[in-house]
């Protein structure tokens, strides 16, 4: 009770409640605008939170989180462009809808199934984050050697072109953890006598390079194409008949966005297109999707918000990440000096209840913010690109730099940015990479601990039955791209 | 490294024919290389004693992540197999060579990065508002002008007096 009360004491303190306001504001308008994603802002974000206090450092950033999926289907609704990916199913329904003439219903209906789907998973995150975080101080390193191997194979189902490609870049981040002098023996590895690399990659430059730079040379080549966009004067809330309709439907999603938000790597993404597929699955008009039937919109939305409270359940009681965001949210947690995991949560369950105090904030936050400025918010998006990117471009060179006022920071940033760049043309996410390099030394620390503990006999890992069944799981979820391949092969040749 | 000429046929299809992937066979051989120098770094790691290493010797784990990626990175090329069955076009963002304007903001990108510490912090910003739209294509002069003239203020102001944040001054000594 303490703990609780601690918790949502820190975040009553005036200098907090803006941070989270403006968190939130920040997330619905980086959400609103195409190109522009959560886990750009919270990159963007992270070296200026460096300042602040640990716990609303990162209250502000899980508030963004949450806001940055919402904001996402304003666009998404209005222009047809999901401002960020979870957004995409919404735009299936919501854009027919204010095409013809409700973009006020639409972003209402959007608006409410978030607040429900992000308000509902929050409910989950506070019972199952302690819950989990008591059962994971059981475990010992192999049980968290084999659970973060089972994080990494989650990256093969993560979205993006190909699980192989994920895979691929989620070794690499982790190869890129073991930068730096190594904390057992004090031997340099891969430093190439740089000093600056002697304590590793510097999270802050990488993170911005990956996703800030990286889309700003994508948008370079899209600059010349043209959008019809629907101007939205007021936002129209549901009727009670409307939501007595709807309500089957947003548990649904938000229970289904929870699940997947909870797996790790899975974000919100996959949470919305699932949300979307069982809306239609379980719909009695299933005829009407696609032209702006209003189970097509809260279906996405609240499975997309459900899974931002969803991811922070592994986050934040057993460090490992449950999205792209999360991870990066995770990157600010260790570089505020905590190491994520259960013995956070036990040590300090304050911060448990200050990060669910500020996400149901943010959510209730956007409700009135979307109520307030529907019509601003649909103005944004007519921001010349031209303007927004060096903007974007001049925050990501301040954000490099400003970590530890050098310019060779600035130089990594620039180089991973190009690297993104590149990866993402041949179908490497940057998510997966960023994954693998926060993971990385748990991974390696986790390894090298078993191996000690076992004496080299990686064998006698499977003596633990958690490890073997995280073992089983990883072994599924690797051969399940293959075999689904398979599959589509024999339908498509029957 | 995709350039296509606009007559032929989608080179996406053409692939698709194929065993093995051009364009993967390419970056597979590169990712390899860039292995392969990786794992002879890791050979050239001190060793330590076996009873301070406790048999976990530095290069062990990173040469066991460089089989892992080798081992995958040998799967890359006959992955659009899969793909197509499964409908997904691993060419679609590359099957255009990189858009001109693209290459040309890269290299403003460089140059202005490399001339930022000359040009200081705040410079380096209004260079950046000036250029970067005329070069996207942006011809309206004067939200240009008060772009360049308002924003850098505005950051310098915020970052430099409320966030605390030490700007490089370059070597004209411009700063706020």
């Amino acid at each position: 009770m303490d703990a609780i009360i601690e918790g949502f004491s820190l975040l009553l303190e005036f200098d907090n409640i803006i941070l989270i306001t403006l968190g939130v504001l920040i997330g619905v308008l980086v959400g609103a605008l195409p190109g522009l994603s959560s886990p750009m802002a919270i990159a963007l974000l992270t070296p200026f939170t460096i300042q602040l206090e640990p716990i609303p450092a990162i209250a502000m950033m899980a508030a963004l989180y949450c806001a940055g999926t919402f904001g996402g289907s304003i666009t998404a609704i209005l222009i047809n462009a999901p401002g960020a990916p979870p957004a995409v199913a919404t735009a299936l329904d919501g854009y027919p809808m204010a095409k013809r003439g409700e973009p006020g219903r639409a972003l209402g209906l959007a608006t409410v199934a978030s607040v429900s789907g992000g308000i509902i998973s929050l409910i989950v995150f506070i019972v199952a984050a302690p819950t989990l975080a008591a059962v994971a101080l059981e475990f010992r390193p192999p049980e968290y050697f084999a659970l973060a191997v089972f994080a990494l194979s989650m990256l093969a189902s993560m979205t993006g072109k190909s699980s192989l490609r994920n895979l691929i870049a989620g070794a690499v981040g982790v190869l890129l953890a073991t930068v730096g002098i190594h904390l057992t023996t004090g031997v340099e590895r891969f430093t190439w006598d740089i000093p600056d690399l002697d304590e590793g990659i510097h999270f802050v430059p990488v993170l911005i390079g990956l996703f800030a730079m990286g889309e700003l040379l994508s948008q370079s080549s899209t600059l010349n194409k043209v959008v019809e966009r629907i101007e939205a004067k007021a936002m129209k809330l549901p009727t009670w008949e409307e939501l007595k309709e709807l309500k089957n439907c947003i548990l649904r999603s938000s229970g289904i966005g929870t699940f997947i938000g909870i797996l790790p790597a899975e974000g919100s993404t996959v949470a919305a297109i699932i949300g979307y597929n069982e809306a239609k699955r379980f719909s009695d008009k299933k005829e009407e999707f696609g032209t702006g039937t209003p189970e097509g919109i809260v279906g996405p939305e609240a499975a997309n918000n459900a899974a931002a409270g969803g991811a922070m359940v592994p986050t934040l009681a057993l460090g490992i990440p449950g999205s792209g965001s999360t991870a990066l949210i995770l990157a600010a947690l260790i570089m505020h000096g905590f190491r994520p995991g259960p013995y956070l949560l036990n040590e300090t369950p304050e911060f448990l209840y200050a990060i669910f105090g500020a996400m149901l904030f943010a959510n209730v936050a956007f409700l009135a913010i979307g109520l307030a400025g529907a019509k601003f918010f649909s103005l944004v998006t007519f921001i010349p690109k031209q303007l927004l990117w060096p903007a974007v471009f001049i925050f990501a060179v301040i954000g490099a730099y400003s970590s530890s006022s050098s310019f060779v920071d600035v130089y990594v940033m620039l180089v991973a940015g190009l690297i993104g760049y590149f990866m993402s043309r041949h179908g490497f996410g940057a998510a997966p990479l960023v994954m693998g390099l926060i993971l990385g030394k748990m991974v390696e620390e986790a390894f090298s601990q078993s191996m000690i503990i076992y004496d080299n006999n990686f064998l006698a890992l499977m003596e633990s039955p958690i490890v073997l069944f995280f073992f089983a799981l990883t072994a599924v979820n690797l051969s399940t791209p293959f075999w689904t391949g398979f599959k589509n092969r024999k339908v498509a040749k029957a | 490294m995709t350039k296509q000429n606009s007559t032929a046929p989608s080179t996406s299809d053409e692939r698709a024919h194929g065993l093995v992937h051009p364009v993967d066979l390419a970056v597979s051989a590169i990712i390899l290389v860039g292995v392969g120098y990786l794992f002879y770094e890791t050979t050239q790691f001190d060793e330590v004693s076996p009873l301070f290493a406790q048999n976990i010797q530095p290069a062990m784990y990173p040469q066991l992540l460089l089989w892992i990626i080798a081992g995958l990175t040998c799967l890359m090329p006959f992955e659009h197999i899969l793909l197509t069955k499964k409908g997904k076009d691993i060419d679609k963002d590359r099957s255009e060579s990189v858009h001109p304007l693209t290459k040309m903001t890269i290299a403003f990108l460089i140059a202005v990065v490399l001339a930022s510490p000359y040009l200081g912090m705040l410079l380096t910003m209004v260079t950046i508002c000036l250029v970067m739209p005329r070069l996207w294509g942006y011809r309206k002069l004067t939200p240009i002008l008060l772009f360049a003239g308002i924003f850098p203020v505005v950051v310098s102001l915020v970052f430099s007096k409320v966030l605390k944040v030490y700007f490089d001054s370059g070597i004209f000594g411009i700063a706020i």
